[in-house]
């Protein structure tokens, strides 16, 4: 086990929208609901999980007001995906995923002789994923795949499907018509096959989070091209995926 | 003496065979064609991708150079099935 500080978080992107640069806090939290099953006659106290497992998320930071950033992320008070890589930006490293996480509390702070400041809370719906990072999140100016020396090998397969995330925090099409991300698998790490095709993308800041059900080869790759023809085309996003 | 080697047709998934067919077109696998770095992958070597030599393979097309060693579980998963050597590709 290795320690983790603040210089490793690589990504914060919420549909998208990167705020990692506008961030000094990130509180997130997972629960698993119990419910009090003691009864007459026991003498210790006795719990038992219902089944569910619950989310939190909140945040702290900078308030900026460019286009995308963070207050435009909050103020809109939305549902989106979300993806934050809190040990490193860098393929093979974990991220966690959040089908759903809907922006509940904003609040801005100004006082005398400081930055402004902007902090949020959200209601997370859905499913927390444990995933890992298939494309780190930088920039592709040609189409391309990590299939091959930069594939992850997760060293043997698993039989319960699982959850792709894609988020593009930029895109210049250049005349093309979209880029298409993927994840693809392979069993062998010879061939590949696709697993999960996002809807082709055209427009930033955008996120999807797509599962798939049944067998998940034990590589896992990503993949993005462009649609159509054109030039001075690139896209910085970020692909991951999370085992069911 | 004619060797005749398998031919395999690429599948769509059962979710996808209702898309659009430019979406169904996206859908495909891809391998190495050269067998010494088939062999250098398979006695675990990491190989860059641009070394590999892959070949794209869309859904639909027949093909007869699947590495032997994914056919098994590339018709497992539905991925490809086998064409009769009588068949059209």
């Amino acid at each position: 086990m290795t320690r983790k500080g603040s210089p490793d978080v690589g990504f914060a992107l919420f549909d998208g929208r990167s705020i990692l640069s506008t961030l000094t806090e990130i509180d997130t939290e997972r629960e698993v609901v119990l419910e009090d099953n003691t009864v007459l006659g026991d003498a210790n106290e006795a719990w038992l999980p219902v089944g569910l497992k619950r989310g939190t998320l909140s945040q702290r930071g900078f308030f900026d007001d460019a286009a995308n950033s963070v207050h435009d992320h909050l103020v809109a008070f939305a549902q989106r995906t979300a993806a934050i890589a809190l040990e490193g930006n860098t393929i093979g490293k974990k991220f966690i995923g959040w089908a759903g996480a809907i922006t509940t509390k904003y609040r801005r702070l100004a006082s005398k002789g400081t930055l402004h400041k902007a902090e949020a809370e959200y209601q997370v719906t859905g499913p927390v994923d444990e995933g890992i990072i298939l494309h780190a999140h930088t920039q592709e100016t040609t189409a391309g795949n990590t299939e091959g020396a930069s594939s992850v090998d997760n060293l043997g397969s698993s039989a319960n499907g699982g959850a792709g995330y894609a988020e593009v925090s930029q895109l210049t099409l250049g005349g093309y018509t979209n880029v298409a991300l993927k994840v693809r698998h392979s069993a062998d790490d010879v061939t590949y096959a696709d697993l999960i095709a996002f809807t082709a993308i055209t427009a930033a800041p955008a996120g999807q989070r797509l599962t798939v059900a049944g067998v998940i080869n034990r590589h896992l790759a990503s993949s993005w091209a462009y649609g159509g023809s054109g030039s001075g085309q690139s896209v910085t996003f970020v692909v991951g995926f999370a085992r069911g | 003496m004619t060797i005749t080697k398998k031919r395999y047709r690429v599948l769509l998934p059962e979710s996808w065979q209702e898309a659009p067919a430019k979406v169904q077109r996206l859908y495909r696998i891809s391998y190495p064609t050269d067998p010494e770095i088939i062999k250098r992958i398979q006695a675990g070597e990491s190989i860059a991708f641009e070394e590999r030599g892959v070949k794209e393979v869309p859904a639909g097309a027949v093909v007869d150079d699947v590495p032997a060693v994914s056919v098994p579980w590339l018709i497992e998963q539905r991925y490809l099935e086998e064409v009769a050597d009588d068949a059209q590709g």
